[in-house]
């Protein structure tokens, strides 16, 4: 139903770009991969959009990351660039938000993958059932597998923090 | 009822326990002091979660209406290896009808690559891919790519013509010359050689006529796959100033030369299958090291697909546009830029 899809598409894109972006990591990569999943929703017209959209942004983030993998060592190039620019003077705040984001993206990269699935699929907006759906857990065990997440991120950012002040120091 | 496990508080937090289970807890809380604290961790630590994801967020952008995407063929941008194979095995068609209709005899000494007498020219090669002429250039650089094409002298065939990546077009920033084909209601026109300026080889073909440029390569000049992907704000800053881009093509790419000589390209979709590409840096740096020496120009030269190249001098950059278009429209498109 077209009219049910673009309802979706109006309470879930962001969600799903925010989705996206933490696989990713490039805000136009993200809002393209989620506007291909929209588009590929269109023709394929399924019963259960909203679930089947993150399945197959998922997959899409997957096939990404391969190809991800593979462009490394030029990424290694981009790494240097905005340093260089950072010296031009970026406000404060900007650096260390930017920082923070970074040791968010270890912390989330650290967390197991199913663990940061969940995790990414509730922060997404999706139901516990839509997510023992997705990810094969017994409903039972999105909580339980929540509450690692969470708790694992928390530390693992926390514990990046550490590491970075002594590093300083 | 027993203490509370921790994935219950949470799911319990979460607003995800069913009505009866809910229940359960709230009245098992109610006279667990224990309990309740270690609600009140999980509270603390869903919200700190929460916080942290919150940080690592893309700036909201507003999402392009839904029936843009339906019309937008989006698929090809991740998949289109897909559409490449596609566009080639379409070419091989068309090439073979073609010939069918216009070539008949060709068709029948067509197993190896002869010189085709129906054969539109491609207009008029540089210098130097002339001089290296003929025969040394007939072996096929890419494997499996179509190389019996015909060429086709109406621009639309073309454009549904092959990708396969052709031959020797100029890999300088030479304007090809263009001359109009003379009009005919029957495709393909042929104009005997009489104008022909040089016979040039393409692919293998030894081409005479003087007609319009004709592209079966609808190949990238640049392979860019290799060039990684960048955001619109760190090409802004390597260029220092703003992008060059064609206003109203969707913007497929923007990426980084992996050769470090601060060289972006921006890739625009004027169509599903059609990439015109935007080779961009400072005209200083332009300047600064010698043209042929840059590493992305090597790489053209060393690919030698058949793509027109223009450049110009665009405010302080030196931008040059290449896409499987005839120059006039590459130069329409680059005048659009400013």
């Amino acid at each position: 139903m077209p009219d049910d899809l673009a309802e979706v598409y109006r309470t879930t894109y962001h969600a799903l770009v925010r989705f996206l972006y933490r696989k990713v990591w490039d805000a136009e990569r993200a809002a393209d991969l989620a506007q291909e999943a929209f588009a590929r929703a269109l023709v394929h017209q399924p019963a259960n959009a909203r679930g089947w959209l993150f399945v197959v942004a998922a997959n899409l983030a997957r096939d990404e990351g391969r190809r991800r993998l593979r462009e490394r060592r030029h990424l290694t190039l981009l790494k240097a660039e905005p340093e260089t620019t950072g010296e031009h003077g970026e406000p404060e705040e900007a650096i260390d938000l930017e920082a923070r984001r970074a040791r968010v993206r270890a912390a989330l990269e650290g967390l197991t993958p199913r663990d940061r699935e969940v995790l990414l699929l509730w922060d997404a907006g999706l139901p516990y059932e839509e997510i023992a759906a997705q990810t094969g857990l017994a409903p039972g065990a999105v909580g339980t597998t929540l509450a690692r997440a969470r708790r694992r991120l928390v530390e693992a950012y926390e514990a990046g923090s550490e590491e970075t002040h002594v590093a300083r120091g | 009822m027993s203490h509370v496990d921790e994935g219950t508080l949470h799911a319990f937090l979460d607003g995800a326990l069913p009505l009866g289970e809910h229940g359960q807890v709230d009245a098992h809380l109610a006279e667990c002091p224990d309990c309740r604290q270690r609600l009140a961790e999980a509270r603390a630590l869903i919200a700190r979660a929460d916080a942290l994801l919150a940080l690592a967020q893309p700036a909201e952008r507003s999402a392009p209406p839904l029936h843009e995407l339906r019309r937008r063929p989006l698929w090809w941008r991740v998949r289109w290896p897909i559409a490449w194979a596609a566009s080639v095995t379409l070419a091989i068609g068309l090439g073979w009808m073609w010939r069918g209709r216009e070539a008949r005899q060709a068709l029948v000494a067509s197993a190896e690559r002869d010189t085709l007498p129906q054969t539109v020219a491609v207009g008029q090669l540089r210098e130097e891919p002339r001089r290296q002429a003929a025969q040394e250039r007939a072996p096929a650089r890419h494997g499996e790519a179509p190389r019996r094409d015909v060429a086709v002298a109406r621009p639309q065939a073309a454009r549904a013509d092959s990708a396969a990546p052709a031959a020797n077009a100029a890999s300088g920033v030479v304007p090809i010359v263009t001359p109009p084909i003379a009009a005919s209601d029957r495709a393909p026109a042929i104009k005997p050689a009489a104008s022909a300026p040089v016979p040039a080889t393409v692919d293998g073909m030894i081409v005479t006529g003087a007609a319009q440029v004709v592209h079966r390569g609808r190949a990238a000049a640049v392979m860019s796959s290799t060039w990684p992907i960048i955001q619109r704000g760190s090409a802004t800053r390597l260029l220092g100033t703003e992008l060059v881009m064609i206003p109203g093509v969707p913007v497929k790419d923007i990426r980084m030369s992996p050769y470090a000589d601060g060289v972006v390209l921006v890739e625009q979709a004027i169509d599903s299958t059609l990439v015109i590409q935007l080779f961009q840096r400072r005209a200083d740096a332009a300047a600064a090291d010698s043209g042929a020496s840059s590493g992305y120009e090597r790489q053209l030269a060393a690919q030698r697909d058949r793509v027109e190249r223009l450049a110009r001098f665009v405010g302080p950059l030196r931008v040059e546009i290449a896409g499987p278009l005839g120059t006039d429209s590459l130069s329409k498109l680059l005048d659009l830029v400013k």
